[in-house]
């Protein structure tokens, strides 16, 4: 009841209130808003804001977590190192790969399984505990477990490749194949968050459009591409930041299944940071490439937004 | 243009308790204009929606010409179907939705744009061709959804409820733009709705449907003046039909009616059918308009409540221990709890078996 004036009030700012006596009415909004915003904001700045102001701060300086007190202004030095040093470049490379692989893999197998889930066909029940049992398992667990799956000698996926007559492949120890198994690994426990998340668009689509195109001659197919498709593209957006955002601060599968390499080929952007931060003790750099780091992410769901968005403005 | 039949069909929901059509018949000639009516959760949709190939028949088949379409896909079916929400496709332009089905069928771009203008010009929406859905009035988008179910020309033409999101007076243009663009057409229309205006001023046929089984079908004046069953006789008309009870006497002209303490001479066309019931109740249903002051009142009734219509008064009172309403002219018309005389037209009443609701 009260939450749109908080809104309007809030987005108007001061001038609103120069304009027109407070009433009472609003001061009390005012007084619950803050009331049940309170809890979560306090987190939210401890936690969230405060890092960082402090990350941006500590990007300039050149310091050791050994023994922070020494710290030493040095300017800009640790983005133009980044330039002239390959590992941030490389890093990001990886990155990019990464979530590009995860999110045109994730992308249409979720959708083609939400497609699933939402026909009458049968083992719905089934396949929908299925796809969602690894995402609701801890990404330490699934890492692990599947580090056993990709072991190079003994691995149950070298089992079944044997069997059908191809040869032992090495997997993560392989420059070549250590990121796609990653790639693999990564959609096979967030391809189930995808289908609930089209699915539910699915569900909330009428079911006369559909009707009324296959009234209108359009085949299953023809229905999909041209309806289904097209309205599902907020969903499709939403699915897609997701993924991006997910798989660009993706730390798990480095740090447990290959510690970032063979050389480097998997050396995802946070686990370096991690690395440059707590075992190469050079904390100041690890800030400057986190900084790198929130703005490509903030860059990338922006643009994605904004190609996405002209899309679904209907 | 063609037939539509409608052969013992029958529709049983999964897990539905009871059928929701029964053994359903009905034979539609090529360009009639046929409207099922009926209460709220009599089947009208799921009839219509049968007829689209929306929902599949649990029992019996469904002709359009020559072809059965039962097994069929919509697609395959030549119907084109106005929906009570319109189901305009959002993401395109109004241009667009209406020559969807066209392109979908490979039609040649001059060919698609000259019907889709024809239908614009005729339906007064062209200047509205670039917009979205969006952008439309509800009146308008009703409007986009008959045009691209008049593009297709379609061998049948489904209209599920389409005027009830619209307002009265809107309702009522959009009523003659409908006939109108149908005596154009001439295409077989089969129109369901609830509001018996609809169906009176719309159709060369009523069918009437009750709890999924037709309850009567014929020419509006036929549902107007001869209902069937008591059923039919309150859901058409309006204000309502008064139901009174009444018995079958003999008075010293003949077969008479007691209802109440008066006793009427039964309607001479009636009287013979009644004569074999003597002594026995039966129900009398008599519409407002069917209650007339003049020289011979035969009743007097105390007034309750009464509303000026405009063109009429209509008069509540109770007679016979049953609340009634008589139309009557402003300046005959008694007020507030006065008293009123009142004659019954009684070559106009219908009168009913009040254990079956059958018509004698
Ligand atoms: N998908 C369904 N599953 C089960 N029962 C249904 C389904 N659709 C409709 N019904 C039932 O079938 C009966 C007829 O429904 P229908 O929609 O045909 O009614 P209607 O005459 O169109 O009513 P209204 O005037 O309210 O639109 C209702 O009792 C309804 O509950
Ligand atoms: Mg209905």
């Amino acid at each position: 009841m009260s939450v749109p004036n908080i809104l309007t009030a809030a987005s108007a700012g001061t001038k609103a209130r120069a304009r027109k006596p407070v009433t009472r009415r609003q001061k009390r909004d005012w007084v619950f808003a803050a009331g049940f915003l309170a809890p979560f904001m306090i987190l939210l700045l401890v936690f969230q804001y405060v890092p960082l102001v402090v990350m941006a701060k500590n990007s300039v300086l050149d310091y050791s977590l050994l023994n922070p007190a020494v710290a030493k202004f040095v300017g800009l030095r640790n983005f133009t190192d980044m330039i002239e040093y390959e590992d941030a470049a490389v890093s990001f490379g990886v990155t990019f790969l990464f979530a590009l692989g995860v999110v045109v893999t994730v992308i249409p197998i979720a959708f083609l399984l939400a497609l699933f889930l939402n026909s009458k066909l049968p083992a719905r029940g089934l396949v929908r505990t299925m796809i969602m049992l690894p995402v609701v398992t801890s990404a330490v667990v699934v890492a692990t477990m599947w580090s056993f799956l990709l072991d190079p000698s003994n691995g149950l996926i070298n089992g079944v490749l044997n069997l059908i007559g191809v040869g032992n492949q090495p997997f993560l120890t392989s420059t070549g194949q250590a990121l796609p198994a990653l790639i693999v690994m990564t959609l096979w426990q967030q391809v189930g968050f995808g289908a609930i998340l089209f699915l539910a668009g699915l569900q909330g689509l009428p079911p006369e459009l559909t009707e009324a195109a296959r009234i209108d001659g359009a085949t299953k197919r023809q229905v999909l591409w041209n309806v289904t498709i097209p309205l599902l593209s907020r969903t499709t957006l939403f699915v897609v930041v997701i993924m991006t955002v997910f798989s660009l601060q993706a730390f798990a599968p480095a740090f447990l299944m290959t510690q970032g390499g063979p050389q480097e080929a998997t050396n995802l952007i946070v686990y370096h940071i991690y690395n440059t931060a707590f075992i190469m003790q050079q904390a100041g750099y690890a800030s400057a490439l986190s900084v790198v780091l929130l703005l490509v992410v903030l860059a990338i769901s922006t643009l994605q937004m904004a190609l996405l968005r002209s899309r679904w403005n209907y | 243009m063609a037939d539509v039949s409608l052969k013992h069909v029958g529709k049983t929901y999964e897990n539905a308790s009871a059928n929701t059509i029964e053994d359903l018949s009905l034979d539609i000639r090529s360009g009639e204009f046929v409207v099922l009516v009926g209460p709220s959760g009599c089947g009208k949709s799921t009839t219509l929606r049968m007829i689209a190939g929306l929902e599949e028949l649990s029992d019996g088949q469904i002709w359009i010409g020559d072809r059965r379409v039962d097994e069929l896909e919509p697609r395959e079916r030549d119907i084109a179907m106005v929906f009570q929400n319109y189901a305009l496709y959002p993401h395109m332009t109004v241009a667009q939705n209406m020559s969807f089905g066209l392109r979908l069928a490979g039609m040649e771009k001059v060919e698609i744009r000259r019907r889709v203008e024809a239908a614009a010009e005729v339906l007064d929406i062209g200047v509205l061709l670039d917009r979205r859905p969006r952008q439309l009035s509800g009146g308008q988008r009703q409007r986009v959804a008959m045009g691209r179910a008049m593009v297709r020309d379609p061998a049948v033409f489904l209209f599920d409820e389409p005027l009830s999101n619209l307002d009265a007076k809107l309702r009522g243009q959009m009523r003659a733009e409908i006939r109108r663009l149908h005596k154009r057409l001439k295409a077989t229309t089969i129109y369901v709705t609830h509001d018996q205006v609809e169906a009176m001023t719309l159709a060369d046929r009523v069918v009437v449907l009750h709890r999924g089984k037709i309850e009567q079908q014929g020419t509006p004046q036929e549902l107007y003046e001869r209902p069937a069953t008591r059923f039919v006789a309150g859901f058409i008309g309006s204000p309502t039909m008064n139901f009174l009870p009444a018995e079958v006497v003999m008075s010293d002209d003949g077969v008479a009616l007691k209802l109440d303490e008066a006793i009427l001479p039964a309607p001479a066309a009636k009287a013979e059918g009644l004569a074999k019931r003597l002594g026995q109740p039966v129900e009398i249903g008599v519409r407002p308009e069917h209650f007339v002051v003049d020289a011979a009142p035969a009743l007097t009734v105390t007034v309750d409540m009464a509303e000026l219509l405009g063109p009429t008064t209509l008069v509540h009172f109770t007679f016979a221990g049953v609340a009634c309403s008589a139309m009557l002219p402003p300046e005959h018309a008694s007020g507030e709890g006065e008293q009123q005389k009142l004659r019954i037209a009684f070559d106009r009443i219908s009168i009913f078996d009040p254990a079956t609701g059958r018509a004698l």
